[in-house]
């Protein structure tokens, strides 16, 4: 007598056009189409990060060069007597300034524009001129846009 | 005693499964799955729009006004003399000695010819800020939707308004911008603030 076991249960073949697809496959693709999207959006978000730090820093930029023009008009007259010098740290304290960004929904960026002069030579007279505005971009990094002028007596 | 072998079925199975349509479960998996996608990708574009918007308003914005604030910055440092006043019927006034240098208007000489003049000015009938030459229809808008009425004034080096036309001063520009919503584009506000200093000082 001989018996023939039956291992393998039939199975049903279908052609390869007409399969399905297995959960597993379902499963990856959604989690393929799911990183796709996901970068696509992440794009979005850091494109605009990136542009509103650029306007952020384009008005750190102004508010720094206006400090500068303002110690520009400061008046340092030698030739006259007694001499007039405004052009002195005192004379421009730290001052706390709000970054101007286009948007009526946007928060605001309180900056700190900050002074220093100092003689770098007395004959002829020449002074450094150094102005830097400290802002922080939403409280993960703190950004300084520095600008710097000499300047001599009104003449 | 003999034993069938089992008949494998499975060229019969297939026939009959190629001529099978789909089942209800199969279908609406698959339809979830297309809703799936077709939402991702919707909102996708979706969020990309607002983004768009958004960063399009503020490097416009930015752009443009920089790009304005640039030429009066220019002209004002580059400048021979120059005047804080006030536009009445096409006619700028300048503020005397004992006012309060704040007005509508500033008029820069390049030259120390006075015939020779730019003035910049807002005209509040339609809130635009624009600028004009001694030459005829030269008058340019180079800004709309500005609310704020009193746009420059002459600061002294602590950013006190002076009352006379003293040499040493710095020119204040402050330009407020509102926009309401409108199709496509999102409200917008912007407050744009400088300080030039000429820098011809006798």
């Amino acid at each position: 007598m001989k018996i023939t076991q039956f291992q393998n249960r039939p199975r049903v073949f279908k052609p390869p056009g007409e399969a399905g697809m297995t959960l597993v496959e379902v499963l990856v693709a959604l989690l393929i189409t799911g990183m796709v999207v996901g970068g696509i959006v992440t794009g979005y978000t850091y494109c605009t990060n990136s542009a509103e730090k650029a306007a952020l820093s384009l008005a750190a930029d102004a508010r720094a060069m206006a400090r500068l023009e303002q110690t520009r008009c400061a008046k340092w007259d030698t030739s006259s007597w007694p001499p007039v010098d405004q052009l002195v740290a005192t004379n421009f304290p730290d001052q706390v300034v709000t970054l101007d960004v286009s948007g009526s929904s946007v928060g605001t960026t309180p900056a700190k524009v900050s002074t220093q002069i100092s003689q770098i030579s007395t004959n002829p007279p020449v002074k450094r001129v150094h102005v830097d505005c400290i802002w922080e971009f939403r409280g993960m990094e703190l950004i300084t846009n520095s600008i710097e002028t000499f300047r001599a007596p009104d003449q | 005693m003999r034993i069938e072998r089992p008949v494998c079925r499975s060229a019969e199975n297939t026939r009959q499964t190629s001529r099978a349509g789909f089942t209800l479960a199969e279908v609406l998996i698959a339809v979830t799955v297309m809703l799936l996608l077709v939402s991702g990708i919707v909102f996708a574009n979706l969020f990309g729009l607002r983004m768009f918007q958004i960063t399009e308003t503020k490097i416009s914005a930015t752009d443009g006004a920089r790009k304005t604030l640039g030429k009066l910055a220019d002209e004002v440092r580059s400048s021979k003399k120059l005047w804080v006043g006030n536009v009445h019927n096409g006619v700028f006034e300048a503020l005397l000695d004992g006012e309060t240098q704040q007005g509508t208007g500033l008029l820069i000489c390049p030259t120390t010819n006075t015939a020779n003049y730019i003035i910049y000015f807002l005209n509040p009938s339609d809130q635009t800020f624009r600028r004009t030459t001694s030459s005829p229809d030269s008058a340019v808008i180079l800004a709309d939707s500005v609310t704020n009425i009193m746009v420059f004034s002459a600061q002294d080096f602590s950013g006190n308004t002076l009352t006379n036309n003293q040499n040493n001063r710095v020119i204040h520009v402050n330009l407020e911008f509102y926009q309401p919503k409108r199709f496509l584009e999102v409200a917008d506000y912007y407050h744009l603030e400088t300080s030039i200093t000429r820098r011809d000082l006798e």
